[in-house]
């Protein structure tokens, strides 16, 4: 008899033995809180820098900074992501070949050697690479000119107009007024008012006397889908969604936007969106760009996007 | 293509470190892994349930037999196996057991639908699911009592089955559940003790089990024998599986979240 | 005799056979999502042309929540010349109307839809109302106690660009997760609901559903199909088989995140379920039938509308399981049925949970980055017996919608938060 009672309180402890943790987390609540959602976020493609140069000049807003004169860097301890030095500098000579810490540059820079930035890279002025250079991010508060291989790591982000000349692999997410590639580059999102590979005037510029190809309206596509251009210019007055992969070559002019979940080819002689307004090409896979090459707004490729001219 | 490697090889590379997004993360995956293990696992554990199959009833036999008096053992065939039991005569209710067990089966039922009920509902309908069960079953015995078409060695022959399907069934529902954690090498060994573990807490759980069952047919009678099937049968089974489902995987996060970029990555 | 216990024994194997098509079903899933590729949903169009938008919010005696969602929408990224907001108050008795002139005076663009005296209740009514006067192409609809990020209506209506999409859906999150057990255990079903289940419906150009808030639809398409019936209660599921059988989608947002108020209170919960429950099934007896015949579905996608629809009939198909094992096991009959016992149950929780079982749950926690939420998912336990009772409950109450044809009367989940 004893034992059957014994044996009876051991059925009901391992009964209820299962449920002693989730006892303890529902009365510890150690992971009772709802994932976080950002109320304030949105869509912001400059978001990178702008949150950099907001976070310096905070940082920055209660200091006096005088003209740097001296050809000496100035190092200050400011609150950044946490406290850190900063490096200010007035003259790429003062830079040493690696730098450690972030670095402003406070005025128009031409960066003749070889540099290392493990951090952030701010040119509070124009900016021109003749050298390789290898940065974290890059701010240029005017425009910048890349005459050498650079690489970026994380972000760009340039106030003024971004000029490609030479091999560039500008990291994640690229910002600028105007980009104009004109080397081969690689970044997975940029934005401008003008993104082009090319000066030549390109499908929207041109008076088109020829027949033309019109297609109007959204196209949702299940499949791939392949519009070329070389023998009669296609128009479309439209957005382009598909499943599968595009391919846009010649002279095509896509007035809306490009989707694809799978890679999207452009070449010689396409154009996306108009003038004054942000359109954009998005693919969950490749984007590859070749040749002549216009786009007005955005592109962004999960995988990576390669242009050249 | 060459000159681009080249090109990459120049400068060092430094992987943005930035977390994956919840929206578009996926696990990493080592489909060989995956495979690897969901076979392994499966075919390890369920060549040892049914290697240790008839070990384990001869085991509870003789467990049984000691505890319950009276006590007699006899064999069931299942398939290849001779599977032994040991069970002491049970007994049908008494009109009056029946009658009882009746009526306050349908007193509980109209009280937990009354909007007199304080209980909160999850609860009342546990309850109201127990006395259901109890309900039927007395109603069956006060009515019926000369039809019950079982007996104890019925009773033992069920549970068997029950306890055996049990077994089988483990390493399947883990095995196919955990072998999507590909992170390491050190998955397969968590998870392989996982199973383990559950077999034995189904070994010894059950084991108890029927034991209780056993004495509870002798002395409270059959009224109880569709409880034992319906409530504290299979049902009670799922909560400690997935109690060390749950467990696994606590451990599985614990062990790699210093390093997040060792569970994810983008899944575009 | 000996038919009745074949006709017992055949409807066993019956729910095995569906319960294991349920299980393989959600497994399939759970694979897609932790494992295999995304599909890619359209929040990076970046498009200056966004479609004009018309938010609707039902509401009901919202007093203690109506501020919170004004202010959030008056505080959203959209280009307010493209926007308006429509609150519907639907026969508030409390201080939900004052609340939206006040709102209306200060904003133009928030433009209130008071209904009460014979008008109808019920939140199909007051969309088909509002859908008279709204200027959206495409329409948002909220719940009143959803809290709404800043740049989400522009990532809910970007969808509609594509001209395929006919709804989109967001990611529901519970905002008082960490209040009681029935809240811990909403909040790590909703996870599983959304996190796994409808993005790999979505991945695998299955049917992810239109959830009826935090999600949105194209004006022109709901108003061909003639709006929104006031017979059916989950008029969100009825959009979406319209939908589909008309040949659009709906396209999920899993990162269009909103937090929402869960219930607090098994009561409410019961009632929310038992309502849930009704209006699913009545979606599946008139859609049942044209799903299967559509051209506009393909095999697979005709299969999973199939499962979908018949999700809120499986707590009573699991009931008559009991009951016919009941019956078996007083017939004597139980040896089958024995070793078959402990899959009915497996199953039975397997596919339960709101309707994602522990394994897809336990994913998409890891998902999430969750750590001890992991050790609740046993007490999905005690929601087992309760989901079966109501949600079979809602099945009887729509059985007797088909049979009788009765008038709905709209009932709203009770809020909690404080004003």
């Amino acid at each position: 008899m004893p034992e059957v009672v014994l044996l009876l309180a051991l059925f009901f402890i391992l009964l209820f033995l299962p449920f002693v943790p989730p006892l303890i987390e529902l009365l510890l609540k150690r992971d009772a809180k709802p994932i976080p959602i950002d109320l304030e976020r949105k869509k912001e493609p400059d978001y990178f820098g702008k949150s950099f140069i907001n976070l310096l000049a905070t940082a920055l807003k209660d200091l006096k900074i005088q003209e740097v004169e001296k050809p000496n860097p100035v190092y200050l301890k400011l609150k950044l992501n946490g406290e850190e030095w900063v490096g200010f500098l007035n003259d790429e000579k003062l830079a040493e070949s690696t730098m450690d810490t972030p670095v402003i540059f406070t005025k128009d820079t031409v960066f003749l050697q070889n540099h290392k930035f493990k951090r952030e890279l701010v040119v509070l002025g124009n900016a021109v690479f003749k050298n390789t250079c290898v940065a974290r991010s890059l701010y240029v508060k005017g425009d910048c000119v890349i005459e050498a291989p650079v690489r970026i790591a994380r972000w760009v982000h340039v106030e003024g107009t971004l000029i490609a000349k030479s091999n560039a692999d500008l990291g994640v997410s690229v910002y600028a007024r105007e980009m104009k590639i004109r080397g081969w580059t690689t970044f997975k999102r940029a934005y401008a008012k003008k993104i082009d590979t090319s000066d030549e005037p390109l499908i929207d510029k041109e008076n088109n006397t020829g027949s033309v190809i019109n297609l109007k309206g959204n196209f949702g596509i299940t499949g791939s889908i392949t519009i070329g251009g070389k023998e009669r210019p296609v128009f479309v007055d439209g957005d382009i969604f598909c499943d599968g992969a595009a391919q846009i070559e010649g002279d095509v002019w896509i007035k809306g936007n490009v989707f694809s979940q799978e890679s999207i080819t452009l070449k010689d002689g396409v154009v996306i969106g108009i003038e004054g307004k942000v359109k954009s090409v998005v693919a969950r896979g490749e984007i590859l760009i070749k040749g002549p090459f216009r786009i007005y707004g955005y592109i962004h490729s999960e995988k990576r996007v390669e242009a050249s001219p | 293509m060459d000159s681009k490697q080249a090109y990459s090889k120049i400068f060092e590379v430094e992987k943005p470190v930035v977390g994956y997004a919840r929206f578009g993360r996926v696990l990493k995956f080592n489909k060989y892994l995956f495979m690897l293990q969901l076979a392994l696992l499966v075919v390890v554990f369920e060549f040892l349930v049914i290697f240790f199959l008839e070990d384990y009833f001869k085991i509870l036999s003789d467990i049984t037999r000691r505890i319950l008096e009276d006590s007699y053992t006899g064999n069931y065939k299942f398939l290849s196996f001779r599977l032994e039991y040991s069970i002491s005569p049970g007994r049908l209710p008494t009109l009056q057991e029946s009658f009882i067990y009746l009526l306050v089966s349908s007193l509980s039922l109209l009280f937990l639908i009354s909007r007199f009920n304080p209980l909160s509902k999850y609860i009342s309908a546990w309850l109201i699911y127990i006395s259901f069960v109890y309900f039927v079953s007395s109603f069956y015995f006060v009515f019926f009592l000369d039809s019950f078409p079982y007996t104890e060695r019925d009773f033992a022959v069920l549970y068997i089955l029950q306890q055996t399907g049990v077994f089988l069934f483990i390493p399947i529902l883990l095995a196919f559940s955990l072998s999507i954690f590909t992170f390491s090498w050190l998955n397969p060994l968590l998870n392989a003790i996982t199973i383990a573990l559950s077999l034995t807490y189904s070994s010894v759980f059950g084991g108890l089990r029927y034991i209780v069952f056993a004495y509870t047919l002798k002395n409270f009678s059959y009224i109880h024998m569709p409880a034992m099937f319906f409530l504290f049968g299979p049902l009670l089974d799922f909560i400690y599986i997935v109690s060390f489902y749950s467990l696994c995987l606590y451990m599985t996060i614990k062990l790699f979240q210093r390093n997040q970029e060792a569970f994810y990555q983008w899944g575009f | 005799m000996g038919l009745l216990i074949f006709l017992l024994k055949a409807y066993m194997v019956f729910l095995m056979l569906v319960l294991l098509l349920y299980i393989v079903r959600h497994y399939t899933f759970t694979l897609n999502r932790a494992l295999g590729k995304q599909r890619l949903y359209y929040q990076d169009v970046l498009d200056e042309d966004l479609p004009t938008v018309s938010v609707l919010v039902p509401m009901h005696n919202e007093e203690k929540v109506a501020r919170h969602i004004l202010d959030l929408l008056v505080a959203s990224d959209y280009p307010k010349e493209k926007l308006e907001i429509i609150p519907i108050n639907d026969h508030s008795t409390d201080k939900t109307k004052e609340i939206l002139e006040e709102y209306a005076q200060k904003y133009p663009f928030i433009r209130p839809l008071h209904r009460y005296g014979d008008l109808p209740r019920g939140k199909q009514n007051g969309l088909n109302d509002a859908l008279k006067i709204a200027k959206g192409e495409v329409i948002i609809v909220y719940d009143a106690d959803y809290l709404p990020p800043k740049g989400q209506i522009r990532t809910l209506a970007i969808a509609f660009k594509d001209p395929r999409v006919g709804a989109v859906m967001g990611r529901v999150v519970p905002i008082n997760a960490g209040k009681n057990l029935l809240t811990r255990l909403l909040d790590i079903e909703r996870a599983g609901g959304y996190q796994v289940d409808q993005q790999a419906r979505y991945n695998l150009n299955l049917i992810p559903q239109y959830g009826g808030t935090v999600g949105g639809f194209r004006k022109s398409v709901v108003m061909e199909l003639g709006g929104f019936d006031p017979r059916i209660l989950a008029e969100d599921t009825e959009l979406t088989y319209k939908i589909y059988l008309n040949g659009y989608k709906v396209a999920y947002a899993n990162s269009a995140e909103c937090y929402e108020e869960a219930p607090e209170d098994w009561n409410a919960r019961a009632r929310q379920l038992r309502r849930w429950s009704r209006g699913h099934n009545q979606v599946m007896f008139k859609y049942f039938i044209p799903t299967i015949l559509s051209k506009n579905l393909n095999f697979w996608q005709k299969i999973d509308g199939l499962l979908l629809l018949a999700i809120y009939m499986q707590p009573f198909l699991i009931f008559l399981g009991l009951l016919d094992s009941l019956l078996l096991f007083f017939l004597g009959e139980m040896e089958i049925t024995s070793s078959y016992l402990f899959l009915l149950f497996m199953f039975a929780h397997n596919s339960f949970g709101n309707f994602a079982p522990f394994f897809e749950i336990g994913t998409a926690l890891v998902l999430d980055g969750a750590k001890q939420k992991v050790f609740l998912l046993p007490l999905m336990f005690f929601e087992f017996i309760f989901n079966i009772i109501y949600a079979s409950l809602g099945f009887f109450d729509a059985l007797i919608d088909l049979i009788t044809k009765r008038t709905i009367l709209w009932q709203k989940t009770e809020r909690f938060r404080n004003a």
